[in-house]
């Protein structure tokens, strides 16, 4: 049946973007962060959503299980084949469909990067942008939207899914639906004012559908931009901080960021506020604002500006920084792996803590910060843990730090963001009982085989 | 640091496969094959696996191996600055490994067996080399300012050899004093080298060297920076010499002013050969030579370190492997040329010159778009 199944792959995508190699199978059945491998049986690469639609409809009738990857970067493993069968890398589905200028949307194919839309639009739309989570940009759109990702306009927007305006996906059996106004009209400008169908897609890990294209909200890109980092050495100060320059609502975006590395950053806890301007004077306008919004705090010598010399400024401003993917080198040893919390912004000190209570514990290399997200309604938290991918020991410790943070999170009110599937269990178990039997009845409908990502969003 | 040291700490971040603006893959192999064992990252992760005995060589393996096209974008992109400089020398250490073992795809084979029995990689008899060349002059240390070393590409390829025939007719035009080796040159080593044939390397670099000292050069002009490169960066690693290299651009441009500087109302833009800009960081030499005689030079968005290879070099030429499927990023390359609007995209390696034609005609664009060196250029429109 897999020899048939194969050449039927091939007969829809053509026999060279359909592998059984034993190479191809181990690199796709893992990433990059501590979770074992699971082999696919057959990667393939489609180029469209018919092909898509036809790779879905010969998986469903022969019963085989389906995983989706973009780029593989989430470090939780999640595209990875539990149960063996068809892994379908998105990457080929690449092209920019539309920019509506006037109504600052892009439609692209779901398996395109960030790097290429960013770099597409800077060249061809420069007054406009897109949020781009600090991924590398290999990352797909499709990807990061598919898990509720964040990014440089996050405070501004909210979510990655809550910026998107519709979507196409194809189901279990092959079909493709759409999603928001492009599923009625020829413009993809909002997912209002319809029954809101996106959601059965967005925070499910490929279990309900594979989403082929996205409508994405683009926001004004202001030719200047500028960072200023506060430090405090008191977490409840931080709090405030926090709240202070989020009710000024001046930046794009605000990051917290604590680490024993380098020497002068142990013990501090800093908060870079990001902002853009048209004009130089609206840029030295909102520095002073923001001065004197904190200037109390800094009145009474709890908090100060750090003094940023020009080289650190364009660290800080570019995106996507490369800062924390260099973290995966601090070990010598090509890894790392983060719990990303969603938790409320008022709980700021409680995960912090958390953090260092852990690393401390595992005695394990991290580095802690997070995102304010969508005027501060919630943060991503991130605890990294960094490992020497040659020394197993050093795996498994990173891992049960990771896995103590997750559970952690959970007891103090947040909820892990790209679950490892240890951790998607740990969310079930707390989730109130009516809502999870909703989920895996909304899970049944849309896929009655079971053939997406089997493994994932179970108890 | 071992190369064995650096295995384990590919993040598989994929940095190494774009320019540095994201815009599009970067990487040659991946370009055609799509998946992510063909990218740079996913080789230093099949490699490590292969090392430690996980996975066995097969046909797919060699293949990953061998379409590496060696164009160092990865080594200029990679998020690692610690160790993205040695990510070549894993490749070609597990090359070289395959070829202790004896193990590697049949055009590689041929290609070095070509090599070893012709002295080039065409296996084509030795004596037919410059059969274009017979009014060239033997060089002779006495009369001649440079020995120009044309290389296997330009005397063999019929394309890359109007590169060669233009030089010399060019060079001859603002009196450079020049000859060749019209009896002894042999091929320069680099692709065996990259292919991880070490030993095979060594003989022809050795011999070469000889033939150089015997003629008592001094000052070598390159036609291929492949050669360029070998001579100034590879040789004086396994060899104490003591010769000048060029590459023949730079005496275009020391002569420029015995060229009438005409300007020439041509769209062109510049592709940038891996092996001059990304690997010998000449960015400007023909630069300059293009600005003095064209008023409309554009840029590709990927050029200097971010020029998009054209997927020939790391034996890739012979072997074919970049170019096995539809996609491949010479076509890409002629597809955005295109887009850019220019009438004529210049390059300054034979290689890119034979790879680019032949996507061009591969596309139907023959009549949309002129594919010619710098010394072609010159001569037909100056
Ligand atoms: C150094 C670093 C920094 C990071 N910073 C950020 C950040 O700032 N913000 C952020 O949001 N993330 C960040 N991440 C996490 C992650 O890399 C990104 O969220 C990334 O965008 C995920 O996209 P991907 O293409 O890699 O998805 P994958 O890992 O391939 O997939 C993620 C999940 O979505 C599913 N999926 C993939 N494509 C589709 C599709 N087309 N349809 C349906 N389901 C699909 C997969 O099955 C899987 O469950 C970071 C990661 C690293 C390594
Ligand atoms: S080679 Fe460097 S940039 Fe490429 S995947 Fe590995 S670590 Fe990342
Ligand atoms: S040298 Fe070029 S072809 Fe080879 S892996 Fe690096 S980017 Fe790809």
């Amino acid at each position: 049946m897999m020899q048939e199944l194969i050449q039927g792959l091939k007969d829809i995508v053509g026999g060279e973007y359909v592998s059984t190699h034993l190479e191809d199978r181990f690199f796709y059945s893992r990433d990059g962060g501590t979770m074992e491998s699971f082999e696919p049986d057959v990667v393939v690469l489609p180029q469209d959503s018919n092909q898509v639609s036809k790779i879905l409809s010969l998986a469903n009738k022969n019963k085989v299980p389906v995983y989706c990857m973009g780029a593989g970067l989430t470090l939780s493993g999640l595209h990875r084949a539990i149960s063996g069968g068809i892994l379908i890398d998105m990457k080929r589905m690449d092209k920019i469909i539309e920019v509506n200028e006037r109504s600052r949307y892009v439609v692209v194919e779901a398996g395109i990067s960030q790097g290429k839309l960013q770099a597409y639009l800077k060249k061809n739309y420069p007054h406009l942008k897109h949020s781009m989570p600090d991924a590398p940009p290999a990352a797909t759109i499709g990807g990061n939207v598919a898990i509720h990702g964040s990014g440089h306009l996050s405070f501004l927007g909210g979510f990655h899914s809550d910026m998107v305006t519709g979507l196409e996906v194809v189901l279990a059996d092959g079909r493709i639906i759409r999603t928001g106004s492009c599923s009625v009209s020829n413009y993809w400008f909002a997912k209002a004012p319809l029954p809101d169908l996106s959601g059965l897609f967005l925070g499910w890990f490929a279990t309900t559908g594979i989403i082929t294209k996205v409508g994405l909200k683009l926001y004004p890109a202001h030719p200047l931009s500028d960072v200023r980092v506060l430090i405090c050495e008191d977490p409840k100060i931080m709090e405030e901080i926090i709240f202070k320059v989020t009710d000024l609502n001046i930046a794009e975006d605000i990051i917290t960021w604590m680490t024993p590395k380098p020497d002068w950053a142990r013990g501090f806890l800093h908060c870079n506020v990001i902002y853009g301007a048209k004009t130089k004077d609206e840029l030295i306008f909102k520095r002073d604002l923001l001065f004197e919004q904190v200037r109390d705090l800094i009145d009474k010598k709890v908090t100060g500006f750090l003094p940023l010399l020009p080289f650190m400024k364009k660290r800080f401003l570019d995106v996507p920084g490369k800062d924390l993917v260099r973290f995966a080198d601090v070990r010598k040893g090509g890894g790392f792996e983060y719990v990303g919390a969603m938790i409320p912004t008022n709980l700021f000190s409680d995960a912090y803590k958390l953090g260092l209570d852990i690393a401390q514990k595992h005695k394990v290399a991290y580095s802690l910060g997070s995102r304010i997200i969508g005027n501060s309604h919630s943060m991503m938290f991130f605890y990294a843990y960094a490992f020497n991918r040659a020394d197993l020991a050093d795996v498994k410790n990173a891992q049960n730090a990771l896995y103590e943070t997750n559970k952690k999170v959970i007891d103090i009110g947040g909820i892990p963001w790209k679950a490892e599937i240890p951790a998607q269990k740990e969310i079930l178990k707390k989730m109130d009982k009516n809502t999870k039997g909703l989920i895996f009845e909304l899970k049944k409908l849309l896929d009655p085989n079971h053939i997406m990502s089997p493994g994932n969003l179970e108890e | 640091m071992k190369v064995t040291d650096i295995l384990h700490r590919c993040f598989r971040c994929g940095y190494c496969k774009f320019p540095s603006n994201y815009e599009d893959f970067n990487c040659p192999s991946y370009v055609t094959y799509r998946f992510e064992t063909f990218s740079p990252g996913g080789r230093m992760w099949v490699i490590r696996e292969w090392l430690d005995g996980r996975l066995e060589t097969s046909n797919r393996f060699k293949e990953i191996l061998y379409s590496c096209a060696t164009c160092s974008n990865c080594v200029n992109h990679c998020a690692f600055p610690d160790f993205r400089d040695m990510l070549l020398d894993v490749f070609r250490y597990a090359k070289e490994k395959l070829i202790d073992e004896g193990d590697v795809p049949p055009p590689v084979r041929d290609y070095l067996t070509n090599l070893y029995k012709f002295k080039n990689g065409f296996g084509i008899p030795q004596k037919k080399r410059f059969e274009w060349a017979e009014e060239v002059e033997d060089y002779d240390s006495k009369k001649h300012n440079y020995l120009l070393y044309v290389g296997d590409e330009a005397c063999f390829d019929p394309v890359a050899n109007n590169m060669a025939r233009s030089t010399v007719e060019l060079f001859k035009k603002i009196n450079v004093p020049f000859g060749i080796l019209t009896t002894r040159e042999i091929s320069d080593g680099l692709e065996a080298y990259n292919l991880g044939e070490t030993e095979l390397f060594k003989e022809i670099a050795k011999r070469l060297l000889e033939i150089f000292k015997e003629v008592e050069a001094k000052k070598i002009v390159t036609i291929s920076p492949h050669s360029l490169y070998v001579f100034k960066k590879i040789y004086p690693a396994f060899f104490d010499m003591d010769f000048e290299f060029y590459h023949y651009t730079h005496v275009i441009r020391e002569n420029l002013s015995r060229l009438t500087n005409s300007k020439i109302f041509k769209k062109i833009s510049y592709h940038d050969p891996c092996y001059l800009g990304r690997y010998l960081k000449d960015y400007t030499t023909v630069r300059d030579i293009l600005s003095f005689f064209c008023k409309d030079f554009l840029e590709l968005s990927r050029n200097k370190k971010n020029s998009l290879c054209c997927g020939g070099g790391g034996g890739n030429f012979y072997t074919a492997l970049t170019q096995k499927n539809l996609e491949n990023s010479a076509k890409k390359r002629i597809v955005e040329a295109l887009e850019l609007g220019v009438d004529c995209l210049i390059v300054s390696c034979p290689i890119c010159l034979v790879m680019l034609n032949d996507a061009k005609k591969t596309l139907g664009l023959d009549d949309k778009i002129e594919v010619m060196d710098v010394s072609e250029f010159i001569l037909k429109y100056v």
